[in-house]
């Protein structure tokens, strides 16, 4: 077999211009720094993280609103990247060890089984992108125990992508699609892009050769003067995406605008739970009132690499005060972090 | 090459990623899945005509895509074939 990578890295050395390509995924930015793919490419094809992790798109208000229920006695159950992300003063972490009911679920199926088991009432903090969204409406669907209920932090990628577009903060002339949020919302949503702004976009895998096509996809389609999706990663991404789930999603949430970490208020950009549901959701269940909420520790910078227009070495406390031990942002708490993948792969 | 990182479970999770993983028995709206010699239960209700023996990509503790056998097998070939693709579509539009 001959060797695939040296073969795609030539073909992108040959049709090479300068370039900005953002992605929007923890998961690439984690395959791209493993395989130390921005070494292999020209200086001039530029590949830059953007808002791609669900956890740390999570703002301090959200925190702030899990912490008031972790408060009132709820039993909180959430991904375990979200335990030390930081609200306005404290962490879920800390409300642990001060002895709150906070648990580690993997998945909101397993937030479910505890409230079976419980009579406290049980609230899932649901982060996520339109991956994760559809196993919480699928959950809500099936009808979960009276005394379980979600707090939606679920975000969508296209509105986030619109807004940085138009806010031309990036200046960025590509873009490559998150694979699994694809593979749930089909490739059609990401074509206003081509056809407004004119940007050239490959919907792309997870594997390093995954990156490096649709890298050389989008240089090919701008040698031919073309902006269009093209999906890379049939594998996994049909055009019109998972219908079932698209219609769980439509049935238990409505689209609504609300701030991500580093970003104002995205307008449509969040999932939140529909009368119909209301019931299971914990912001209309509990009085939960959130005020004062301090979005970023002092000297964090996570807001502008969500944006992606900093990287982690920019940042003063990278690697310094701030490690994955000892994580001061929200991008060095996830594993899917631009801050913490940066630190992971530059002390190898 | 690796082909996908393995969804790992509990603190580890990486909430984007989502792995392909061979049905090996199906119960009502559940089945057990075979990761490479890993098993785990998954839910189906969010995919449409699983069978045993089908691949499905995997995503926090729910199938999210029924794959063919070929894609989730991941082989090199698969990038070979679309490279010739793309040159073939070079090709077409220099003819025309
Ligand atoms: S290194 Fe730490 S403090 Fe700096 S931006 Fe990243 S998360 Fe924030």
């Amino acid at each position: 077999m001959k060797n695939l990578s040296k073969e795609i890295v030539e073909r992108i050395e040959e049709i090479s211009r300068p370039v900005k390509i953002m992605h929007v995924c923890g998961s690439h930015e984690h395959t791209i720094m493993q395989h130390g793919i921005r070494t292999l490419l020209p200086e001039e094809v530029e590949v830059v993280a953007g808002p791609g992790c669900p956890v740390c798109c999570v703002p301090a208000r959200e925190i702030d609103e899990c912490l008031q229920l972790a408060e009132k006695g709820v039993t909180i159950t959430t991904f375990g990247d979200m335990l030390r992300v930081p609200g306005s003063e404290s962490t879920l972490a800390e409300a642990k060890a001060d002895g709150a009911d906070v648990r580690i679920v993997y998945g909101v199926a397993n937030a479910v089984e505890i409230a079976q088991k419980l009579d406290n009432e049980v609230m899932f903090m649901s982060a996520g992108f339109e991956t994760t969204a559809p196993t919480t409406a699928s959950e809500l669907l099936a009808g979960p125990p009276e005394n379980f209920s979600i707090l939606s932090c679920h975000r969508l990628i296209p509105p986030a992508l619109q807004f940085l577009i138009e806010s031309g903060d990036v200046n960025l002339n590509a873009l490559i699609e998150p694979g699994h949020v694809a593979t749930i919302i089909g490739t059609r949503p990401f074509e206003t892009f081509s056809e407004k702004y004119g940007i050239p976009q490959v919907v792309a895998g997870f594997n390093p050769l995954d990156i490096l096509m649709a890298v050389y996809m989008i240089l090919r389609q701008i040698k031919d003067g073309k902006a269009e999706v093209q999906n890379e990663y049939t594998r996994a991404v049909r055009d019109e995406g998972n219908i079932k789930a698209q219609k769980a999603m439509e049935e238990v949430f409505y689209i609504t605008s609300r701030e991500w970490r580093g970003f104002p208020k995205i307008p449509d950009s969040v999932y939140e739970v529909r009368d119909e549901f209301s019931e299971f959701d914990a912001r209309k269940k509990f009085d939960i009132e959130v005020k004062d909420v301090k979005e970023a520790p002092t000297g964090c910078i996570c807001g502008a690499i969500l944006r992606g227009v900093a990287r982690p070495e920019e940042c003063k406390l990278f690697k310094k005060e701030c490690t994955p031990m000892n994580p001061i942002g929200a991008c060095m708490v996830s594993k899917e972090g631009t801050c913490n993948i940066a630190y992971r792969y530059s002390t190898l | 090459m690796p082909a996908f990182k393995f969804v790992k479970i509990g603190e580890d999770i990486y909430m984007c990623i989502a792995a392909p993983a061979q049905v090996i028995e199906i119960q009502d709206q559940m089945a057990v899945v075979d990761f490479g010699g890993v098993r785990q239960q998954v839910k189906l209700d969010l995919v449409e005509d699983v069978e045993e023996g089908r691949y499905v990509l995997v995503h926090s503790g729910y199938a999210i895509e029924v794959m063919s056998d070929e894609a989730a097998k991941e082989s090199l070939e698969a990038w070979d074939e679309l490279l010739k693709v793309l040159d073939e579509e070079d090709e077409y539009q220099k003819t025309n």
